[in-house]
């Protein structure tokens, strides 16, 4: 029917029952009505929605030629589509009806009659003022994709999917957990029948697994929704559990492997895991899963990447050998290490905020020199293949450079190290003194790379006075290595240098570790605040002098040395002096004897960050002194490279690419000192690593920069999370002991001593395992089936289906806030969940209910209605706990005799043989006491009351206040919304009532659908029940999806958006803030184009276009103004 | 004393979460006054700024705008656009004289039937206070 | 009947109407460290309460041991004021005049007189009036007493309102209001015996 029909309207007051008409005066309404313009009928009947309701309809459109109907009588959202339906029985537009809501809009809320009556009228006539202006509009037709999601794999999501999997139809079933089961997969057994939980369940598990059409996605989640009924497109994120799924036979060797202690959520962490786990025996999919949060900060914090993490705990379970060979994977010379490095691992070690560092450097020094005794000094991995016509040369012995060497000799790359000096060692041999680094370790640390298959070439050096790198080329080799370190001294350029008795750092250390024993005298001044510093006093010490000072130009907070090393040298009578510099050197016959310093002060920041020092006119003062030690920085020997066609930075380093460590010239790469200047044993090691791999690639032909260097990465888990997650005690590590001062001073023996095994592995086990799993690969070599991948990366999916299934269950209460009733306080209070794991068979204790000491306990009470029922916590009863308690009341006799005390407000046992199962319980002579629980104290008042907790509480029914002494205390706590149940709602388009349950579109009528299309819900995350009432919501939302997709088709909502292109001006306002996309702009005509299939109806864009070329069908202005004149004229 | 002033207050509810609350006071028999004239539009985004001066002119003592709570929304982020929509025209209502006290937005979510008893006493309170809009004993434009 | 009455009244005044909340739990007695002394513990009342026994729950001592701890209040999970129910049904026993048999109603009237004088609480005076009340106290707080006074924590000094007068006006015409209705019967006040109500 065009528009321009003149409008004849029908109008319907229904009476509905006397729901309507105990307040409103339908005949006032009705004769009000018929004197409205176009109305042509106006009538009034019981229940319009009624069969006879709906006649009167059609046969008035078809007598009086109606195009118009409105009702008056309920809700819109009741029975809109009823009417609208009559409507098109009879012959017009079922969009040429409008309802009024004269029930809950009018007479359910208002008290005054006559009040009712005059809004009901103002209703009616807003209704029939309105409907003139309805257009007919055709309704979209949708398809149903057949497919199904389900989110959620306990009882409620695995017996949907069933069914809907039997009839045919694919389901993916989308699970969070390792393992599908929920929460009936920890239950031992289920009220009222007792029936064992896992006997029921796992048939289903099983069932689910198995099943041809239910795709079964463990271990992932949803990431986003989005479409509408019928068509919607989801994007699940499988996380990687780093096991293959189709690969592992759920054997559980590799578990016997792992060293890492987790707590175990399952459990409640009543137990602890290994970091590859399966979460119960029984567990569909039955595969194991790898928990890896990332990497800890202590590997992540090591410049050459060594895993700290892994090799703490395979000292921790005893495996040294393995230990051994996952830090050879990454550095070279773990003893030294062991004993010299500056451990940046140990400074990011979580257990630095709970009590002390774990001594990770000292384990390593442990193992290594564990590793040489025991085993050898036999590296791990040879190659047998040399690949002959692929050598590499290296210059320089350093750490770098033999690093370099053996990383490539490994792989079977022939390399000849070329070394200056007359023995190979570098900084290790020459610089570091013994106390901290004794030389014969070095040689046979060094022994141990030759063994790999490096030869070491001394008394050969490469650059001014050697041979050249066109030489070394032209001798056959493919690739040079500069490991040449900063070995030359800093001069400070003042008078008096060349002094008798001034001595630069780096030349001094070489003729002490070289066995020279030079001769300082008695005073000796070091300047300088570094590293050097600190080793040239200490030595100077041990050569017999009896008064050393440091001076330092900056404060204590800038020096650069490691604080322990400071710490170490005061410990041994060094002296600092700060704020002062030397600005010449007197002497006397050619000797020094005086040096003469200047006071400083700090200035503005310079380029190193730090403070500038500025000396203070005038502030000159001489100190006496037999020598001087100038160790005020190094560089490398590199101008003589720069003839060799490489680049030189400003400060004397060689340049280098930092990603490929390519020095200018092709084929030559360097690393270590000579890239970074004066660094650390470690960091020198890791670059020596990283150069090895890019030289590999060079000699293989490979582009230097397709792969990134680590490949493996993942980022460091956060400190504070990992310490809110874990259980420990805050203790003090084992650390090494040191030599007493009076007597190391003396020589220059070892000043750190090594820890035994006994304390190396019981600091081992301090370690948290921050990431979780440590990537110590134990489980690789265990697993026979090679199902263990540890480089797999998260996959996304990307999935049609035509409805959801919403079955994310619930939340046991966390009664950690209701301090009265002791729970983590007293060892011996459980949650309800907790209790269940005692009793499941898999658990704990095996079944047995035992308290944490052993003990059987003989007097158990069980507290109902804790954070339930309760305006303090939930205010609604979550309605399984009665039972449950009931349950545990049997469980703990039968298994224990003891005597068991029910604390209850009221007894709900509402189900089917539930209200016989109390009956049972009370005639097994469980105590029920009716009193809400106020204490559970410890504080005794007599003797019987001695070693137990004490229950007090009001014994109503008595009317006397009881003190009950019990062994346990049990917390029957209520459910509440699942984790991480607001993203799910969000995701789907649910909403969420106040107490966080999904709500259903009708409480009574249709609970377990919502009020968007397509989307159902199941199970406890709707509210609480037990499991008969979640398997029947199950099968009922598994009944709604299949009766939509039986459909095929279905109608979706006509009211989208219309532009005018004949108003627009393609301001493009309406596209901008369209969220669905659903506006284009058609470039040829200059206007905006609604794509109807996507609008969703909301009507943003016509409230937002300045023109008003923008309307909402059906909820277009001129409806609206005239709904508007209807109420208020 | 002549007849106490009965305001008339115009409510645009958003379909989703406040009509589905008003509703559910209905349900609940919750009472509140009659004065609430209910316009139901999908979201509370379709409140164009137009209907709100319009209702103003044609006789309303005050407007309610209903919509769900923010992060709610069932058209993502409508419930945004209507607040700043409506506090846009708060600010024209103040430079017409219209009096932007007149004009409320509230969130009401589909489980608050409560709430909607409560704002729709509360406001037809306010507006009785407030006394009879101006707008009905004089002409603009 | 006069039961019915009396539970209208409860309900009428400020906090009473919330003991129709009570689901009889009995957390509030199993909290209250008084139960022990009272007749009746806060549960066992209301229930009597509720059921009309209004001459029990007069009788009972239990409001006057009450000792305004607030346990049952922070702990009740439906939320009820018990507190504030106590010093409702005091106030009507009084009003109906049924006499304590607790020594701690002297206080009560003590403190009632101080501050109807002073305008504001004097520690010194209060106690002075309860031990007029109740001399056999003075002989056994007597050391308390004066180790509270050499150090310092009990203050002699009376300090009045500004204008004590015009408080006592305020007092006669609150009083005059209730009598008359207006003001509800058990404003936040002070409580006497025999028929005085504020």
């Amino acid at each position: 029917m065009a528009r321009r029909d003149e409008p004849r309207v029908g109008v319907y007051i229904c009476h509905c029952g006397i729901n309507i008409s105990y307040k409103v005066n339908i005949e006032e309404v009705v004769d009000f009505t018929s004197r409205l313009e176009r109305v042509v009928v106006a009538r009034d009947y019981k229940f319009m929605c009624s069969n006879i309701g709906q006649e009167l309809i059609i046969n008035d459109i078809k007598e009086h030629n109606l195009n118009r109907v409105v009702v008056a009588s309920c809700s819109p959202r009741m029975h809109e589509k009823t009417f609208r339906n009559a409507c098109k029985k009879a012959g017009i537009n079922p969009y040429l009806f409008q309802m009024a809501s004269i029930r809950e809009l009018v007479s359910w809320v208002t008290e005054d009659e006559r009040e009712a009556t005059q809004k009901a009228k103002d209703f009616v006539r807003a209704a029939v003022r309105r409907v003139i202006h309805h257009e007919p509009l055709q309704p979209r037709i949708v398809d149903i994709n057949p497919n199904v999601l389900i989110i959620g794999g306990g009882i409620a999501g695995m017996q949907a999917a069933l069914e809907i999997a039997d009839a045919g139809r694919i389901v993916y079933l989308v699970e969070r957990e390792p393992s599908i089961g929920g929460h009936m997969a920890k239950f031992d057994k289920t009220f009222p029948t007792l029936d064992c939980s896992a006997c029921i369940l796992t048939p289903k598990m099983v069932s689910v697994g198995q099943h041809e059409n239910i795709k079964l996605l463990t271990y992932s989640e949803v990431e986003d929704v989005s479409g509408y009924i019928g068509n919607f497109e989801v994007k699940i994120r499988r996380k990687p559990s780093f096991v293959l799924e189709d690969k592992c036979t759920g054997c559980g060797e590799c578990v016997k492997g792992c060293p890492v202690s987790l707590p175990n959520d399952f459990e409640y962490g009543l137990m602890d895991r290994t970091a590859i786990y399966r979460s119960f025996p029984q567990a569909v999919p039955n595969i194991f899963v790898i928990d890896k949060e990332g990497f800890s900060p202590c590997r992540n914090a090591c410049p050459a990447g060594l895993n700290a993490h892994g090799y703490v705990k395979l000292i921790s379970a005893g495996k040294h050998e393995e230990a051994f060979k996952l830090i050879m994977e990454r550095v070279i010379f773990p003893a030294s290490l062991g004993r010299a490095c500056p451990a940046f691992c140990e400074r990011e070690c979580s257990r630095q905020l709970a009590g002390g560092p774990v001594q990770i450097r000292a384990l390593k020094r442990f193992v290594a020199d564990w590793y040489y005794e025991n085993v050898g000094l036999e590296p791990p991995v040879v190659a047998q293949e040399k690949k002959e016509d692929r050598s590499v040369a290296v210059v320089g012995a350093g750490p770098a450079g033999l690093a370099c060497a053996y990383y490539l000799a490994v792989q079977g790359y022939p390399v000849t190290v070329f070394e200056a000096l007359e023995k190979p060692g570098g900084m290790l041999r020459y610089a570091i003194p013994e106390y901290r680094l004794p030389n014969n370790l070095v040689d046979k640390e060094i022994e141990f790379v030759k063994k790999a298959g490096v030869e070491i070439v001394c008394n050969t050096p490469v650059g001014k006075d050697g041979k050249r790198i066109d030489e070394l080329f032209k001798e056959g080799y493919k690739a040079v290595f500069l490991g040449i370190g900063a070995h030359k001294d800093r001069t400070m350029g003042i008078p008096g240098e060349d002094l008798k008795g001034v001595h630069h750092s780096i030349t001094f250390l070489r003729r002490i570790n070289s066995g020279e024993r030079v001769v300082l005298g008695d005073k000796v001044i070091v300047v300088g605040g570094g590293n050097s510093a600190i080793d040239a006093a200490r030595a100077a010490l041990r050569l017999g002098a009896k008064d050393v000072t440091i001076v330092y130009r900056r404060s204590r907070v800038e020096m650069p040395a490691f604080p322990e090393e400071i710490e170490a040298a005061e410990a041994e009578g060094v002296k600092i002096q700060i704020l002062t510099n030397p600005v010449a050197f007197h002497g006397k016959d050619g000797n020094l004897s005086e040096v003469e310093c200047v006071r400083m002060e700090l200035g503005e920041p310079d380029e190193s960050g730090r403070p500038r020092p500025i000396p203070i006119e005038g502030s000159n003062f001489k100190i006496p002194a037999d020598s001087v030690i100038l160790a005020i920085g190094q560089y490398p020997d590199s101008a003589p490279l720069a003839e060799d066609g490489l680049e030189i930075n400003r400060d004397g380093t060689i340049w280098v690419d930092p990603e490929t460590l390519a020095t200018s010239r092709e084929g030559v790469f360097a690393g270590g000192d000579a890239t970074k200047g004066p660094s650390t044993i470690v960091e020198a090691i890791g670059l020596g690593r990283q150069a090895a791999e890019y030289i590999r690639r060079f000699l293989e032909g490979e582009d230097l920069k397709a792969r990134p260097y680590e490949e493996h990465w993942l980022e460091t888990v956060d400190r504070e999370e990992v310490l809110k997650k874990r259980r420990y005690e805050v203790n003090e590590p084992h650390r090494p002991s040191e030599r007493p001062v009076a007597e190391r001073i003396k020589d220059f023996g070892e000043v750190e001593l090594a820890l035994d095994e006994e304390r190396a592995v019981e600091e081992g086990r301090r370690c948290l395992d921050c990431a979780g799993c440590c990537e110590c690969r134990q489980c690789e070599l265990l697993c026979e089936a090679n199902a263990i991948d540890h480089f797999m990366k998260e996959e996304t999916l990307e999935v049609k289906v035509g409805s959801i299934i919403v079955a994310t269950g619930f939340k046991p209460f966390d009664p950690s806030n209701l301090v009265q009733y002791g729970y983590k306080r007293y060892p011996e209070v459980y949650t309800s969940v907790e209790f269940e794991r005692l009793n499941n068979a898999a658990g704990p204790t095996g079944g047995e209910i035992r308290m944490k000491d052993g003990r059987v306990p003989g007097r158990v009470a069980i507290i109902h209605c804790v954070g339930s029922r309760d305006e303090n916590t939930n205010r609604y009863c979550s309605r399984v706990c009665c039972m449950y308690s009931m349950k545990f009341a049997h469980l703990v006799r039968e298994k224990t005799g003891a005597e068991v005390y029910e604390f209850y407000i009221d007894i709900r046992s509402p189900g089917k043989m539930y209200e016989e199962f109390y009956n049972r319980l009370q005639e097994e002579g469980t105590h029920f006491v009716r009193g809400k629980v106020a204490d559970v104290t410890d504080v005794t008042q007599s003797p019987e009351e001695e070693g137990r907790l004490v229950v007090v509480a009001e014994d109503t029914l008595a009317g006397k206040v009881r003190r009950v002494p019990v062994d346990m205390v049990i917390l029957s706590v209520g459910l509440t919304a699942a984790e991480g149940a607001d993203k799910v709602a969000h995701l789907v388009g649910i909403s969420q009532d106040q107490d966080g349950w999904f709500i259903e579109l009708h409480p009574k009528l249709a609970p377990v659908s919502t009020a968007s299309d397509g989307v159902f819900i199941a199970g406890c995350c709707q509210g609480p029940k037990d499991i008969p009432d979640t398997v029947s919501q199950a099968a009922g939302a598994a009944a709604e999806a299949l009766s939509l997709i039986m459909r095929g088709q279905v109608e979706v909502e006509a009211a989208t958006s219309y532009i005018d292109p004949e108003i627009c001006v393609g301001c493009q306002q309406c596209k901008k803030i369209c969220m669905y996309s659903a506006i284009d702009y058609d470039p040829a005509r200059g206007v905006c184009v609604v794509n109807e299939a996507v609008c969703k109806g909301c009507g943003l864009c016509a409230a937002t276009c300045p023109n008003k070329a923008v309307t909402v069908k059906h909820f277009n202005n001129e409806e609206i103004f005239s709904e508007l004149e209807g109420v208020l004229l | 004393m002549s007849e106490p002033f009965e305001p008339k207050i115009v409510g645009f509810l958003c379909y989703w979460c406040s009509y589905t609350a008003a509703d559910l006071a209905g349900v609940s028999r919750m009472k509140y006054p009659p004065n609430l004239r209910v316009i139901r539009v999908m979201c509370s985004s379709r409140v164009d700024p137009v209907f709100i001066i319009k209702a103003l002119l044609d006789g309303a003592d005050g407007v309610l705008v209903a919509g769900c709570h923010p992060g709610d929304c069932h058209y993502q982020k409508g419930n945004y656009y209507a607040r700043r929509k409506v506090a846009l025209t708060k600010k024209i209502l103040e430079s017409l004289g219209l009096g932007p006290e007149r004009v409320k937005l509230s969130w009401i979510a589909a489980s608050e039937g409560p709430k909607f008893a409560q704002v729709a006493k509360e406001f037809t309170e306010e507006i009785r206070r407030l006394g009879p809009n101006p707008a009905r004993a004089e002409i603009f434009l | 009947m006069e039961a019915r009455g009396l539970l209208k009244e409860l309900l009428e005044m400020p906090g009473g109407d919330q003991i129709l909340k009570c689901i009889q739990c009995g957390t509030c007695t199993g909290s209250c460290p008084m139960a022990q002394a009272m007749d009746y513990g806060p549960r066992r009342l209301f229930a009597m309460a509720k059921g009309g026994d209004f001459h029990e729950v007069f009788k009972a001592n239990t409001y006057w041991i009450c000792a305004s701890c607030y346990f049952c209040t922070v702990r009740c999970p439906r939320g009820i004021k018990i507190t504030d129910i106590m010093y409702a049904l005091k106030r009507m026993a009084v009003a109906r005049g049924y006499a304590p048999r607790e020594r701690s109603v002297y206080i009560y009237q003590a403190f009632k007189e101080t501050v109807e004088e002073y305008g504001r609480l004097s520690e010194a005076k209060m106690m002075q009036k309860y031990l007029k009340k109740s001399p056999l106290d003075a002989v056994k707080n007597a050391s308390l007493g004066l180790k509270l006074l050499l150090k310092r924590r009990m203050e002699l000094k009376v300090r009045p309102v500004k204008d004590p007068a015009a408080f006592k006006a305020m007092l006669t015409k609150a009083r005059e209001l209730a009598r008359e209705g207006e003001a509800p019967a058990g404003s936040s006040g002070l409580c006497g015996i025999k028929g005085d109500i504020l």
